[in-house]
């Protein structure tokens, strides 16, 4: 029976229908998909110290995924909170960051370089810092990187993908001294026909720590009256670096943006700070108070900018017009 | 009823609202006020004018009262109240309701922005006049209308006080002396239409004080704090994120300005998250596909491949995705170079037009699908880059960049094109991404 030809044929299709199978099978791409948590940790030490915090890493797709750990050092890139990688190797970074050799990811209480997640499989992993009596006082600045490896070698031409999701690391080590800073810049426009108005403000920080300024900014109108408060963005500022500090409420404004709708003074690589108002009149000072550090004297420069509304203005002129012409029309009319 | 009975009619709601005004703090009673409007409106029964207007001023005044005074969203109701005032009672009684006005709304003004308040309620003593002329201007009208239709052409219906005739001399109407002609239709039809013109444009003057008005009006939005000696109002509201955890416990922190999930040991201290803005899922991100196949490639014919990469709960202070190969497309020791585009000005950091079919080498775009995050320079299509190569010394650069709390995903394309030269084998890279949270 197996040699008519029918059978022959049969099992001619069912063996072709398993090979594209198979074939298909190994063509398919799998999604990759990584989160993590939390997206940045503050450590201030002291040596000797042991530092430890929890971050938490999830394979969010269906298939395994075999993950690398690398630690790289960052630096700002712009003054917005971007970084950029340096360009030292990896396998160079604990020559150039000794302060490497003494950091460790834990699992479960072992150090490990890789690991391996399951679909939808979570971990709870813990960064382990060491920090001996002789490490030099100073900040290190770096990125734990978790980084699909691929294992697969291709049959065709190809680009093979890998997935990386970064946590920032911001590690002080030593006392905290007085803060070294200066405000760069805090400055508005002269004149406003209309609100918002926007401020920049930016702080460089000369110091060997990283700061984390608070404060806000008063406005007074030309009665001396406190009419807004602003509040400023608590954000880090690396040592040897500037950045432009933002609102809490530009941030959120910049977080709840409406896709359809770009505004032009919502530019996340320019922050600002924003005064909401959209009637405005006269003769304002705006006053900034900063504090660099809770225990740092503060900071305080008043500016002054001017405001009228010509749109107003003309809108008024308009209807004192109308409002004339239709009185002098009724006398006319009541006249006749 | 006389003018003194008129403006009695008008000062007794504001003297209740200005010494009861505690009570209207509670919506309950706008609510019952608004509730009774509705059934003024829709009762068949007749009342009395006056106490019609009674009620109308009573209940616009505890709206405003009620929804922040001189900040109120309905104060323009107060616009229409003084033309209604001037048209239906004695017109003198707009300046008494102005009068009144000033008086339950200015302890208020000092309060907060002056220059703001001050400008609002010079409008109400700005409007006055207009709708007292006005008012004016339309009972006459309806007077003589009156009188026209009447064929006895007896006494007018109603009489103008001595007072008012003061403000009259420049437009007393003169039919007193000349009588219409009783016969002339066409002359009340069109005195009809002076007097529904007349009726628009007050209406019109009114819109128009209050766009005016209106738009200086801020969006509500924040807190305000005070005390008996300030008034602080402030645009929103602090929160912060962060978590902290044990074995019996897990809280995320989305509450007040406090700090962010702080841990301390002996001689350190960890924190972790974000201040002031709430992050509430974890930060992540998602490649369509971890291998992009180009298939077979054939001089001069160009191959597009794309994969879609998307960002989920964004971190707090934005993101970047950064991208590298570790080195061009290989295969043994031949290569594929990076594109240089067709003016041969491209590489990682700068975009170039890639058309010609005889450019060879390998690139990408990004497209944006959600969002706008997508690097800037691929503001027009064909425009490429080529990867930072990482086996070079290049660093990864960005390829996506933003803040938001909604998700981003955009589409990668790459583009490879070989020349004749070019020798057959299987050419083959690593391209890595990696989301990277801004600091």
């Amino acid at each position: 029976m197996i040699n008519d030809l029918r059978f022959k044929i049969f099992y001619l299709f069912i063996g072709l229908f398993v090979y594209l199978l198979i074939g298909s099978i190994s063509a398919k791409a799998a999604p990759l998909s990584l989160s993590i948590d939390p997206s940045i940790i503050e450590i201030y030490a002291l040596a000797p110290s042991t530092a430890t915090s929890n971050l938490t890493i999830q394979n969010k797709s269906d298939s395994e995924v075999n993950l690398r750990i690398e630690l790289r050092p960052f630096k700002p890139k712009f003054e917005n909170g971007e970084l950029e990688y340096l360009s030292q190797p990896s396998t160079e970074y604990a020559e150039n960051l000794p302060i490497f050799k003494n950091l460790q990811i834990l699992d479960n209480k072992t150090p490990i370089q890789s690991l391996i997640l399951g679909p939808s499989q979570q971990k709870n992993l813990t960064l382990n810092v060491n920090i001996p009596q002789d490490t030099n006082i100073s900040d290190y600045y770096f990125s734990i990187i978790f980084i699909s490896q691929t294992t697969s070698s291709p049959t065709s031409n190809a680009s093979l993908n890998q997935l990386g999701i970064a946590t920032n690391v911001l590690l002080s080590v030593g006392a905290k001294d007085t803060p070294n800073a200066v405000l760069r810049e805090f400055s508005t426009r002269a004149f406003f026909e209309k609100g918002p108005v926007s401020f920049t403000l930016k702080v460089e920080n000369k110091g060997t720590h990283f700061i984390k300024p608070k404060g806000e900014i008063l406005i007074k109108n030309m009665f001396g009256q406190n009419i807004a408060k602003l509040d400023i963005l608590r954000v880090n500022i690396l040592s040897d670096s500037a950045r432009a500090i933002p609102s809490v409420s530009f941030m959120q404004d910049l977080r709840a943006i409406d896709e359809s709708k770009i505004k032009a003074d919502l530019d996340f690589r320019n922050p600002k700070i924003l005064w909401k108002e959209s009637f405005l009149l006269g003769f304002y000072t705006a006053k900034l108070t900063l504090s660099i550090s809770d225990d740092s004297p503060i900071f305080t420069k008043s500016i002054h900018f001017f405001a009228f509304p010509f749109q107003g203005l003309i809108l008024i002129v308009i209807i004192a017009i109308a409002v004339t012409i239709i009185r002098n029309r009724l006398k006319a009319y009541m006249k006749k | 009823m006389s003018f003194i009975g008129q403006s009695l009619i008008i000062i007794l709601p504001i003297a209740i609202v200005m010494f009861f005004k505690s009570l209207f703090l509670s919506l309950i009673v706008p609510s019952l006020g608004i509730l009774l409007a509705f059934y003024l409106m829709l009762s068949k029964r007749k009342r009395n004018e006056n106490l019609n207007f009674f009620i109308l001023t009573s209940l616009i005044l505890i709206l405003v009262t009620s929804t922040g005074e001189l900040w109120s969203p309905f104060l323009f109701l107060l616009y229409f109240l003084s033309f209604g005032i001037a048209f239906v009672l004695d017109p003198r009684v707009v300046f008494v309701f102005t009068v009144g006005l000033l008086a339950l709304l200015f302890p208020k003004a000092l309060e907060t922005d002056l220059t703001r308040n001050l400008i609002l309620l010079f409008s109400f003593i700005l409007l006055s006049p207009i709708a007292f002329f006005l008012g004016i201007a339309y009972q006459n009208a309806k007077r003589r209308n009156n009188q026209t239709t009447n064929t006895t052409n007896k006494k007018p219906n109603k009489k103008i006080d001595k007072s008012s005739a003061f403000f009259l001399r420049g437009i007393e109407p003169t039919h007193k002396k000349k009588p219409p002609n009783p016969r002339s239709k066409l002359r009340g039809f069109k005195k009809a239409l002076d007097k529904s013109r007349i009726a628009l444009h007050s209406g019109l003057i009114g819109l128009l004080g209050y766009l005016f008005i209106g738009l200086f009006l801020p969006a509500a939005s924040g807190q305000t704090m005070s005390n008996e000696d300030y008034i602080i109002k402030t645009q929103l509201l602090n929160a912060v994120s962060g978590l902290t955890e044990s074995i019996d416990y897990k809280v995320r922190s989305t509450v007040g300005d406090a700090n962010p999930a702080t841990s301390e040991g002996v001689n350190f201290k960890v924190k972790t998250g974000f201040e002031n803005i709430v992050a509430e899922l974890p930060f992540s991100v998602t490649l369509s596909s971890d291998f992009v196949d180009f298939g077979a490639l054939s001089p001069t014919n160009t191959i597009i491949r794309t994969i879609d990469l998307t960002l989920h709960s964004l971190s707090t202070y934005g993101y970047s995705v950064v991208a590298s190969e570790n080195n061009l497309l290989k295969s043994d020791k031949l290569s594929i170079p990076d594109t240089t585009c067709d003016n041969g000005g491209c590489n990682s950091e700068n975009v170039g037009i890639w058309l010609n079919a005889l450019t060879y080498g390998f690139g990408y775009r990004c497209d944006n699908l959600i969002g706008f995050d997508c690097d800037r320079s691929f503001v027009h299509s064909n425009l490429y880059k080529s990867f930072p190569d990482t086996g070079r010394g290049q660093i990864p650069l960005s390829v996506m960049a933003g803040v938001g709390s909604k998700n981003k995903s955009s589409r990668i394309s790459y583009k490879v094109n070989i020349s004749a030269s070019q020798a057959q084998g299987i050419y083959s890279n690593v391209i890595t991404y990696i989301a990277v949270p801004n600091f």
